[in-house]
């Protein structure tokens, strides 16, 4: 029967076990991972099961690298975000964090445009380093990711977005994170967008400012291809901050959205009212 | 004509209502549209949409029938529309 391990097919008895299988591949393995699970006890494999077989603390040679830090996904996702590319307008709390997570499911391609530097008052929630502060913030993450998933391919744009450029930065990504400061840029890139791309979804975050319940942000799909995510009503001004907690609650909603768009999943919420 | 008007957001709580179906003139045009569930809603609502000028805000983020419009050039409305407002939010 045929099996993958490591990402490379192979013909096994019928009947072979996992702790068989790792004794005849990779004796030193301390960590297998049968279908996206790390398993402990044995069991018999079944046609088309994906193992990989770590051994802790073992450095990988490049070519296994990939397949290792692929070892954990629910199968079948990794060939689907690997030839995916996605936008992501503005790497500030919201699109860094986005970008971080996709990176480490290993997208195939981001493309991530801000024209502003790394702050100290950033990194509160920001995926900046302190080493970073007076950085282009769109270089900075893209040395961030490459360290994280090298494998990722990240496309830089030092730019203020608007009308004129958008189309053009975006024109080949598969999904568009909006990842803006302002209400007023939010709405702006839902209109260009949809006016460039009226076929392509876009991902909006709204409303994830202080440290409101994290259930009260959520994520809807809001119309034919604009995807929602947040409370709808807590802006960031006076008395109410940003931070890394509830940013990151609503950056993980992006990304997950993210992922769902890719693998043909539906936005869960019903229009018009949810 | 009859045009279904969905809230979102701020515009929800002005409202206190998700959802209305509102009857005007064949014609009306969307910021009339607005200006006249302000009558209903006062002006926190009216404030939220609209600017001084009657304009809609340029953070607010339309749909007519599940698609983005331009606020700039807004679609003439017909009987059976949905229309969907959203104020965006700051923060990022």
């Amino acid at each position: 029967m045929w099996i993958t391990v490591c990402e490379e097919s192979r013909d096994v008895a019928p009947g072979t076990t996992l702790f068989a299988l790792r004794d005849a591949v990779k004796p030193s393995a301390d960590i297998m991972v049968l279908n996206g699970a790390p398993m402990k006890a044995d069991q018999p494999l079944s046609e088309g099961d994906s193992v990989v077989l770590i051994r802790r603390g073992e450095v990988p040679a490049k070519e296994e690298l990939e397949a290792l830090m692929t070892a954990r996904h629910t199968p079948g996702v990794h060939a689907v975000v690997k030839r995916s590319a996605v936008g992501v307008a503005g790497v500030g709390g919201l699109g860094s964090a986005v970008a971080v997570a996709l990176a480490r499911i290993g997208i195939g391609k981001l493309v991530l445009a801000d024209f502003d530097v790394v702050e100290p008052s950033n990194l509160n929630r920001q995926q900046y380093f302190i080493d970073q502060i007076g950085r282009l913030k769109v270089r900075a993450l893209a040395e961030n990711l490459e360290r994280i998933n090298p494998y990722v391919k990240a496309e830089t744009h030092t730019v203020r977005l608007g009308p004129g450029n958008i189309p053009g930065i975006f024109g080949e990504v598969d999904v568009l994170v909006e990842a803006f400061d302002t209400a007023e840029a939010k709405a702006m890139i839902v209109e260009t967008y949809a006016r460039a791309f009226p076929e392509r979804p876009i991902v909006v975050a709204s409303g994830l400012a202080g440290y409101e319940p994290s259930n009260t942000v959520q994520t809807r799909p809001w119309g034919k291809n604009v995807v929602l995510v947040g409370d709808l009503v807590t802006a960031a001004g006076q008395n109410m901050g940003l931070m890394a907690p509830r940013v990151g609650v609503a950056a993980h909603h992006q990304a997950n959205a993210v992922l769902r768009l890719l693998l043909g999943e539906a936005i869960e919420g019903s229009m018009p009212c949810e | 004509m009859r045009i279904t008007l969905n809230y979102f957001g701020q515009l929800r709580q002005f409202a206190d209502k998700e959802t209305e179906a509102r009857d005007c003139v064949d014609g009306t045009g969307l910021v009339s549209l607005l200006e006249q569930a302000t009558q209903d809603y006062g002006p926190e609502f009216g404030n939220v949409l609209l600017d001084g000028n009657s304009a809609l805000r340029p953070s607010v983020m339309v749909l007519v029938n599940e698609t983005p419009v331009d606020k700039e050039a807004p679609p003439s409305l017909s009987d059976g529309d949905a229309v969907s407002l959203l104020a965006a939010i700051a923060g990022g």
